[in-house]
């Protein structure tokens, strides 16, 4: 636990990682912890994506560490349904879970591939973006090459993969799983 | 005395207000989704359910829900909700930082001066006065909150 911690915080002090913060509002407080790799960070300050999409991302994220309500889809979900509804999406493969997040309008969905690296402890790895309709014009998502980048990340990032939750449903408290 | 004062005002910029509604929409829309699972998980309902009994369009359903419609009017939000067994309620918190308004901190500052003026003498008031004028709204906030 206190590796743990001492690895976060060595991670944020060397540049592999960083803090997510939010501006909290009056009775607000942080409930959860988000650390973005520095690219992703770089995408959500710059001009490549849309300003409203910025500020969807920016508004999921802060509901996240406000430690809000959150819909996770689990990987053995059998309702089709809701796939596209949840919040958290826990991917199909061998564990610790490997999860992706999706921002949709306006335009294309800008997807955020991520691992808990405790509970309620998130550490977002890589990001691309998907259309249903159309070429984006930004990288595809292999997600079986983007679990061994977030891997590698991870380790020099100075985290351990074993320090990952086994389970989707031990990773993230105030949640509803389906 | 005070009714009639004002507090000052800021135009919101436009980053700001796209962020406002950004996180607006993505609270409605989180609740929404919660809502949703629960009526999947509990009464085995689907979109075209929540379509039939609402009498919202199918696909209106679904973009809603993904997050995909731009722009969710309350008469939707209200049919929406109310079919999938939720009653909707809007909570607005105070943000309103207690006693900070400048101009009324001023005023009631001025107030219990002329209280204290009329009780003393007339060099005291005459000394105070000056001093009241040129007090600045944040200097009465200052001097609030040592008080």
């Amino acid at each position: 636990m206190i590796q743990r911690e001492s690895a976060l915080k060595a991670a944020e002090k060397s540049g592999a990682l960083v803090r997510y913060k939010v501006d909290l509002d009056q009775g607000e407080f942080e409930e959860r912890r988000l650390w973005l790799r520095p690219e992703i960070d770089a995408v959500l300050r710059s001009q490549q994506l849309d300003p409203r999409q910025v500020q969807v991302v920016r508004a999921a994220l802060r509901r996240f560490v406000l430690g809000a309500n959150f819909t996770v889809v689990t990987a053995d979900c059998e309702y089709r349904e809701v796939e596209p509804i949840g919040d958290i999406r826990e991917l199909r493969g061998y564990r610790p879970p490997f999860i992706e997040l999706r921002f949709k309008p306006p335009k294309h969905d800008f997807r955020v591939l991520r691992r808990f690296v405790g509970k309620d402890s998130l550490v977002l790895t890589t990001y691309g973006m998907k259309s249903l309709t159309g070429k984006t014009g930004q990288k595809a998502l292999i997600v079986s090459v983007e679990r061994n980048r977030c891997e590698v990340a991870f380790r020099a990032a100075g985290l351990q993969i074993n320090w990952v939750p086994p389970e989707i449903k031990s990773s993230v408290s105030k949640a509803r799983f389906i | 005395m005070n009714k009639h004062l004002k507090a000052s005002i800021e135009r919101m910029s436009d980053s700001r207000r796209l962020e406002v509604t950004a996180q607006f929409t993505d609270d409605v829309l989180s609740k929404l989704a919660d809502a949703f699972f629960q009526v999947v998980q509990q009464e085995g309902w689907g979109k075209r359910d929540l379509s039939s009994i609402s009498g919202i369009n199918e696909t209106a359903v679904g973009h809603i829900l993904a997050g995909r419609r731009k722009n969710l009017t309350v008469e939707t939000i209200a049919l929406l909700t109310r079919a999938m067994r939720k009653r909707p309620e809007l909570t607005l918190h105070d943000l309103r930082p207690k006693g900070n308004n400048p101009a009324k901190l001023l005023a009631t500052q001025r107030d219990s001066t002329s209280v204290a003026i009329t009780n003393s003498s007339e060099i005291v008031a005459a000394r105070a006065a000056p001093e009241i004028n040129s007090t600045s709204p944040a200097a009465a906030i200052r001097s609030f909150a040592d008080a």
